[in-house]
């Protein structure tokens, strides 16, 4: 009977040590899973954001006077015109619009998920990843304010937000986000 | 007696595994957390000096054009006025704090300001007395900063 006891006792302390190290190698994995999936995905607001900015910085360079700077604003699109190379002889309309792509579960909820393209003169120049879950384009005044009037516009905001690559909705930061308000000198 | 001895052991090893575990993924969360901040920080940082450049370089260039940087204001500047009232650079010179709101989930920092003029000839070597470039050094904090965000840019006259 003692030789009964002694080998159930050993096997749930061999048991229970052995959870405890599967728990915890599993936790591991886990988190380097997260942070893989977060660097990478702050990696891509990086490398958007430096094509976004050169753009607009930029906004209405070289537009004559009186001619129209923005071709369009909506909640998910935005054109304007600028020139984009020094050697330009007529500006271009650079566009920005948010695709919508798929839907994903974050917290609950049911998100969309769009992909930002760019498109110089109706040709399609560069993309986003197709993750991103906000995108926001807002003309404003100095003081932060919107403008009705976009020929009022002294700031422009751009506020976006990408989803990480893998694990997103169990991840521990489930958006990485990127958020400027540009002084648009040339409006 | 030893075989109990031994079981304890492994429990207490076990432990202290998943302990250190435990610690290493909290650690990298901290990480995380505090990488997310210093890029919105960035972000928040660059409006600011953004905004302070499109202020007059000097009280005294905001109305003529000077030649001479004995006409520009002396140090040391003013201290304790507010971020909106700022009419030129050297006004944001030891504001105070000013709260900075982002619109990311509402996260707020508390942005200190310190402008001085710098060598021209040297643009990391303050000087103290006047010349036609400021140094403006932004710190913005936030509790989930493992250290203040600093950004410095250099703005020059004309």
């Amino acid at each position: 009977m003692q030789f009964l006891i002694d080998h159930i006792t050993a096997t749930m302390i061999g048991g229970t040590v052995l959870l405890i190290l599967a728990v915890a190698q599993f936790r591991t994995n886990e988190a380097v899973v997260d942070q893989t999936s977060y660097y990478a995905s702050k990696k891509q607001v990086l490398e958007l954001t430096n094509m976004i900015e050169s753009d607009f910085k930029n906004v209405g360079l070289g537009v004559p006077p009186g001619a129209p700077v923005f071709n369009e604003v909506t909640p998910t699109a935005i054109e304007f015109n600028l020139l984009l190379a020094p050697g330009d002889v007529a500006t271009s309309a650079v566009r920005y619009e948010a695709v919508p792509i798929d839907t994903l579960e974050l917290d609950g909820q049911s998100e969309p998920l769009f992909q930002l393209r760019r498109s110089v003169n109706g040709v399609l120049t560069g993309q986003s990843p197709p993750r991103m879950a906000e995108f926001v384009v807002e003309l404003r005044n100095i003081e932060g304010n919107p403008v009705a009037n976009p020929e009022d516009t002294e700031t422009i905001h751009v506020h976006y937000a990408l989803v990480p690559p893998f694990n997103a909705d169990k991840g521990f930061i489930k958006k990485t986000y990127w958020t400027r308000t540009f002084l648009a000198p040339n409006l | 007696m030893s075989q109990t001895l031994l079981a304890l052991v492994a429990l207490m090893v076990a432990m202290q595994i998943s302990m250190v575990q435990q610690r290493s993924v909290l650690n990298a969360r901290l990480s995380m957390v505090s990488s997310e901040m210093e890029t919105v920080a960035t972000g928040a940082g660059l409006d600011i000096l953004d905004y302070i450049g499109s202020k007059a370089f000097d009280a005294a260039t905001a109305t003529q054009t000077i030649t001479d940087p004995a006409n520009l204001t002396s140090l040391p500047f003013a201290t304790g006025g507010l971020y909106t009232d700022a009419l030129d650079i050297d006004d944001f010179n030891g504001i105070q704090p000013y709260v900075y709101s982002t619109d990311v989930d509402g996260i707020d920092f508390v942005v200190q300001i310190e402008v001085n003029y710098v060598d021209e000839g040297n643009l990391t070597e303050s000087v103290l007395t006047p010349t036609f470039s400021k140094s403006v050094t932004v710190t913005l904090n936030q509790t989930s900063l493992e250290q203040p965000v600093q950004l410095t840019r250099v703005f020059s006259y004309p």
